[in-house]
This record gives C-alpha cells, structure tokens and sequence, in this order.
C-alpha cells in the first residue's frame, strides 16, 4: 500500500510542522462519525484507517506503542480485556517497543524517555527513542489532544490514535469506539497487512524489544514475548470493588 | 438528618406545600409503621436522558422557578450538592436540602462563603461526582476564581446562576451583568427564560457536561425573582425517574485519586519496568522499579 498520494492531499500531515502550527480542528478537521476511521485528515472506512496504520508501523523506524491509563490499569474486567488486546496487537509487530504512558503528572526535572512518554512533553520521548511511527492507545481524550498536536509540532513521528471514544481528529490515523472486540479486529488486520507485506516474526515469539532501561531492569534481555504475560483481573482496592462494572468503560449506547 | 422522622408533607416558610407535584404512591414501610424519607427516592429508575427528555409522558405543573429546579435535581441522580444563601437563589438551595432529607440527593451542606462553595465543587467534580450548585450576583462574582477553574480543569459541574444587580446601587433586583462574567470563563451558558427553560436546561446541563466531547462545566442562568420567584407552567416527567448517574471513567480527563484505587494491579508491569517489587502502604501498593542489582532506580508511586 502506497500512502504517497495521500500524503499530497493530506490535510493533518506528519511532522515536524514547526512551532505551534494549527491543530485539526482549525484545519476543518472533524472527528469520523461511527464506523469510519480518519486518514490523514479524510474520512475513511475504518478498515482503511487501520490498514493505514498497521503498513507505517511496519514499515517507519522504531514502531512504539504508548499504552495509557485506561489499558495499565485494572479498572475493571473491561480494562483489563483491553490490555490483553493491546498485548496481542503488539504480537503483530515486529521489533515494537511499548512505553507506557502511566499517568499525566509533568516529570520533572527530567523525564526518563526509556521509561515513560508524558503528555506535557512527548517530543523528549519520541526524540530520546527515535521513534518514528506509534500508537496512542487508552489515553484519556484530553491528554491524546495534547500530545498529538505537540508530536506533530516538533517530531518527524507518524500518529495513530486508537480510541475508545470519537477517535482524534490530530492523530494521522484514526479509529473511534474501540473496546477490546475492535483492538482485536486492529491486530487481525495488522496480521494481514503484514503477511501481504512478507513481514515475518521472530519464531520465538519475542517480537516486543525492550528499551535500555527496560531491558537493565530485565537483567540484560533485550526482547520478549508480550503473549507470555498475564494480566491480572480486578482485585481487592480496585474499582470493581467499589461496585463499578465492565459497562462503566464501554461506550454508551 | 432526622432518619424516619421527616413529616409527612414539608412546608416552606410560607406555608405552601414544597411543590404541588403529586406526591407519589404510599411507601409505607414496615419500620414500625414509619414512612422511610428515602423510600421514593431509592424506589427511582433509571431511564436514559432519550427517554426522558423525549419519550417519557409528562404532566404540567403551575409551580415557580425555585421549584423547577428542586424538580429538575430530583431527577438529576445529583451525588452533591453545596449551598451559600444569596438572594434570590437562597430558596432554590434550600428546597434542595430538602431532596437531600428526601435521600434524592446523597450529599448536602453549606459551605463558608461563595469561593469556598465553587472550590468544594470543583474538588468534588474532579472526584468524579455528580455536583450542582446555585449562587447570584455578587456571589457569582466572589465565586468567580474558582468558577473559572472548573472549565480550565474540564470538570463537569452545573450551577444555576438566579442572575440579579451585584452593586452599586444595592440591589436584589433582575440584571444581567453577571452572565458577561460567564461568557468569558470557558463554561457553557445557557439563558432560562421561564420556569420550563429551567426545569429542562438544568437536567440536560448534566448530560451535555457530562459528555466525552464536552466536559465542561455549565452554567444555567435565569432572571432572579421573574423566573425563581414567579410561578408557571412546567411540564415534567414522572418523578419516578432519573436520570443514569455520572460515569467517572468517560470523561476526557481522569478523576482524581482513580489511580489510587486502582494501584493494586499494573498490568504491564511484568512486561515493561515494574517487574519485581510491590510493596505495601496501608491498604495501597506502590511499585519500586528495581535495576539488576536491586537498586531501587525511581520510587514510582510515593509522590501520588
């Protein structure tokens, strides 16, 4: 898939667009109605979206996801349904790192770009990582818009945004409504796209490689197998213990 | 709060019934004949802001703006409620007191002054509850920091503006200066122009600030006395109904402290950085992220 021409028609372009340039919204950018996705600022069919983001996260360097609040922690059943999706989305690609986006307090005085990516400064992040293609996933909308204008601002990193909301309108790719069925649906595509493209993964399964700090803290391993890890359900303290349930996450009908 | 006490028709200090609503059907309980206070209220259901703005059949009432709004909260599933006396939204406040005592609404007090009401609405919405509150004009504008505050923080609380003269001269009549201060602090600002105007644009208020796209607070303002104090009709839905209580994880910030209680598990943390340590602290885990030699090289959750 050849995303050239659409690149010359791209309303949000990627990076870096300079210091404070205007956001999506400006642009006439409105956030897709259900069942569609955005394409560089066009609407799209939702499956075109994601095609669209599975062929960058296989083909740009250092392909991240930045998994947030609403997937790192066990909210309730629902949450903890979608980080095992999140984690099978992961198994699809080959050579991605995941650094979390575990809260939105600023990290001062120095963020640790192998550690976290905070909203209030991503570029450090994104630029401490050479990332240049990633996935927002589970980050609270207000924190998303943030961090996707200031990548696109200062950074040559291509965006997705996989939301379980309205989907985001500054991201260079978009799907909205996402609940752990439709990340689901994200990875079986991104399973095609990539055995279309030839892409293979590693036989032992260890496709997710760890940065620096992540792999000190792993005595030294540099890779690992996301599919190994089990997520732990809702416990004692947690939110199902304050009675709220799985619906609570899931969009309205 | 008078538990099982409550009489069986509340009064006004007029004399007049609270509300010429229809009182609902007898739920007499079997506590030693007593009428439970909550009763009706915990007998409320649930109905989708569809339903009840489009759907569910309504009967018309001649009752004044103060008791629109009592109306209006009471089928609002409001979690807070916090109160400072001005006129002419004193009786609007108190009549939601008496929701309170009716169990409608779970919490209710007064607070020091109109800066320390605003404030205790902001830390409560950010909390993640349902929060509505009334003042008028000074008391909009000795409450205007942390009014503004509550848009900057995308909370979404309602408050109820009974717009009245702020000074000079020294008056308690209709004016319309304090919606000007409104319009520039990033909320939401609708104008009731009557009795039903109040009765509805509170209730949706809740809805519209609640929703993902929006979060943000909302301001309802309406003619002092004209509307609070003068009666008309108000067509309403049962009160039987109310609306789905506010749900703290669809908005586009977080609630505060939702880490806190959802510290036990980070589900990633065998895979990414937080490997090997929890430790315990009163009944809360925090994660120590440890290197090879079992240094600990960021105490990640002692600063929450």
């Amino acid at each position: 898939m050849e995303l050239t021409k659409e690149l010359e028609e791209a309303i949000v372009a990627p990076g870096p667009q300079g210091f404070h340039p205007p956001s999506a919204a400006e642009l006439g950018v409105l956030t897709p109605d259900e069942g569609y996705g955005l394409k560089f600022g066009h609407v799209v069919e939702e499956e075109r979206a994601m095609e669209a983001m599975a062929h960058t996260m296989f083909t740009r360097k250092n392909a991240t996801i930045f998994p947030g609040p609403m997937v790192l922690w066990a909210w309730n059943d629902h949450a903890a349904d979608k980080a095992k999706a999140v984690l099978e989305l992961a198994a699809q690609i080959p050579d991605v790192l995941i650094i979390p986006m575990p809260d939105y307090r600023p990290k001062y005085p120095k963020v640790e770009p192998e550690e976290v990516i905070n909203p209030n400064h991503p570029n450090l992040t994104i630029w401490g990582n050479k990332i240049e293609v990633c996935i927002f996933i589970g980050v609270h909308c207000h924190y998303a818009n943030l961090t996707l204008k200031m990548i696109r601002a200062g950074t040559n990193c291509w965006t997705s945004a996989i939301c379980a909301e309205q989907g985001h309108e500054d991201a260079m790719f978009t799907v909205r409504d996402s609940d752990a069925t439709k990340i689901r649906r994200v990875a079986a595509i991104f399973k095609r796209v990539r055995e279309e493209m030839g892409i293979k993964l590693p036989e032992n399964g260890s496709n997710v490689r760890f940065t620096g700090l992540q792999s000190r803290v792993h005595d030294g391993k540099t890779n690992t197998n996301p599919l190994d890890f089990t997520i732990e359900t809702p416990g004692d303290g947690n939110a199902a213990a304050f009675g709220h349930k799985a619906e609570h996450m899931q969009k309205e009908a | 709060m008078s538990e099982g006490l409550e009489a069986e028709v509340k009064t006004n200090p007029q004399g007049d019934p609270i509300t010429s609503a229809p009182a609902a059907p007898s739920t007499t309980s079997t506590n030693g004949g007593r009428k439970d206070p909550h009763g009706d209220a915990k007998r409320q259901v649930e109905v989708s802001p569809d339903y009840m703005f489009f759907e569910a059949p309504r009967e018309r009432e001649f009752i004044t703006g103060s008791e629109c709004a009592k109306e209006a909260v009471r089928r609002s599933n409001v979690d807070l409620s916090v109160a400072y006396p001005i006129t002419p939204q004193s009786e609007t406040l108190q009549l939601i007191g008496v929701l309170y005592g009716e169990g409608y609404v779970k919490e209710f007090y007064r607070g020091e002054e109109e800066y320390g009401v605003m404030s205790a609405i902001a830390g409560a919405s950010r909390a993640g509850v349902r929060c509505f509150t009334a003042t008028a004009g000074p008391g909009t504008l000795r409450g205007l920091e942390p009014i503004v505050s509550w848009s900057g923080h995308r909370l979404p609380a309602v408050c109820m503006f009974t717009c009245r003269v702020v000074n000079a001269p020294l008056a308690i009549q209709p004016d319309n200066v304090e919606i000007a201060y409104l319009l520039q602090s990033g909320m939401i600002v609708f104008h009731a122009e009557n009795q039903q105007d109040l009765f509805d644009f509170i209730m949706k208020a809740f809805v519209i600030s609640e929703k993902n796209d929006v979060t943000l607070p909302v301001g309802v303002c309406c003619d002092g006395f004209f509307v609070t104090h003068a009666r008309g009709y108000c067509s309403m839905p049962d009160k039987g109904f109310k609306l789905p209580g506010r749900d703290p994880y669809r908005g586009s910030v977080p609630v505060l402290d939702a880490q806190l209680d959802c510290l036990v598990m980070l589900q990633f943390k065998n895979l990414i950085l937080w490997p090997t340590t929890f430790t315990r602290c009163g009944s809360r885990k925090y994660g120590l992220a440890l290197n090879g030699q079992g240094n600990i090289l960021r105490n990640i959750w002692m600063d929450c």
